[in-house]
């Protein structure tokens, strides 16, 4: 990753989404294989064998509680647009390898897909920025990157 | 005869080129074989099968890397996995699956990532 190059989480209730969340802290994607025992009485040795019987991701993060006005400005998804994404909607998603500031532009796709808000809370402790933290629940297929055509957002 | 230092030992997969961290655990599941013939309280436990797994950390992937593991988790396939300690015979190698991966983006931080593999199949 080249100087200047950040990652971020892109997310919108359209395909290929171009928002990035406001003031974001922290994200992190989480993968989870659910492995079965496939050793039989026909495998010689006490070595037990497995193979994957299911996947599931989800996706998760925290930033800092902006007001609505300064959120838009950054033409970001608030905290209060991540808000309003809760519930049964499916949203797309794609975290992306990104330069710039003012314009920022998407160098490539790390990972893309789909998934539903499930979680959002907010922490306003005494003397400290008000922040919130979201989560994803991954809906259907977690697609690998691959390169995109650049574009500014 | 020395220690062994932490840098040293190492796990290889094709999906990240290097670590910080890693475990590795290998594990004998017991049985208690006592019956009523048996006298005292002790149980009398017999290894009735075996299980190996390989966690490992590393705080700089590259974005490349990221994709490489996210297709290895797609593909649900066994991939080699194994050890090695410079100057010492405990190195091993297998199958394993990629079960489980955290990709950690955090402001201004390295792009961390942990990985968890479960053996399948024996090593060697």
């Amino acid at each position: 990753m080249k100087k200047g190059q950040y990652i971020r989480l892109l997310l919108a209730t359209t395909a290929n989404p171009t928002t990035v969340i406001a003031a974001a802290k922290t994200m992190a994607l989480h993968g989870s294989a659910t492995t079965e025992e496939s050793s039989t009485k026909d495998t010689t040795g006490d070595d037990l064998e497995y193979e994957v019987t299911g996947l599931s991701y989800d996706i998760s993060g925290s930033g800092l509680v902006l007001s609505t006005d300064d959120a838009d400005n950054t033409g970001a998804n608030s905290a209060n647009d991540v808000l309003n994404m809760l519930g049964d909607t499916t949203l797309y998603w794609r975290i992306c390898l990104m330069e710039g500031t003012k314009n920022r532009t998407i160098v490539s796709t790390i990972a893309s897909g789909q998934a539903k808000l499930t979680q959002w809370s907010a922490q306003a402790q005494n003397k400290q920025n008000v922040s919130f933290n979201y989560q994803l629940s991954g809906f259907g297929p977690l697609t690998p990157g691959s390169a995109v055509s650049t574009s500014d957002i | 005869m020395s220690k062994i230092k932490g840098q040293n030992f190492k796990t290889s997969c094709a999906l990240v080129a290097d670590e910080t961290n890693c475990t590795v655990t290998v594990q004998g599941n017991t049985e208690d074989t006592t019956t009523k013939s048996d006298t005292g309280l002790y149980s009398k436990e017999t290894v009735v099968s075996k299980q190996w797994s390989v966690q490992t950390d590393t705080y700089q992937a590259e974005p490349s890397e990221l994709i490489a593991i996210i297709t290895a988790f797609n593909a649900a396939a066994a991939i080699s996995v194994g050890w090695t300690a410079t100057g010492s015979n405990v190195g091993r190698s297998g199958q394993a699956l990629l079960n489980d991966f955290t990709m950690q983006f955090d402001d201004r931080q390295t792009v961390q990532c942990q990985l968890q593999f479960q053996g399948t199949g024996g090593l060697s």
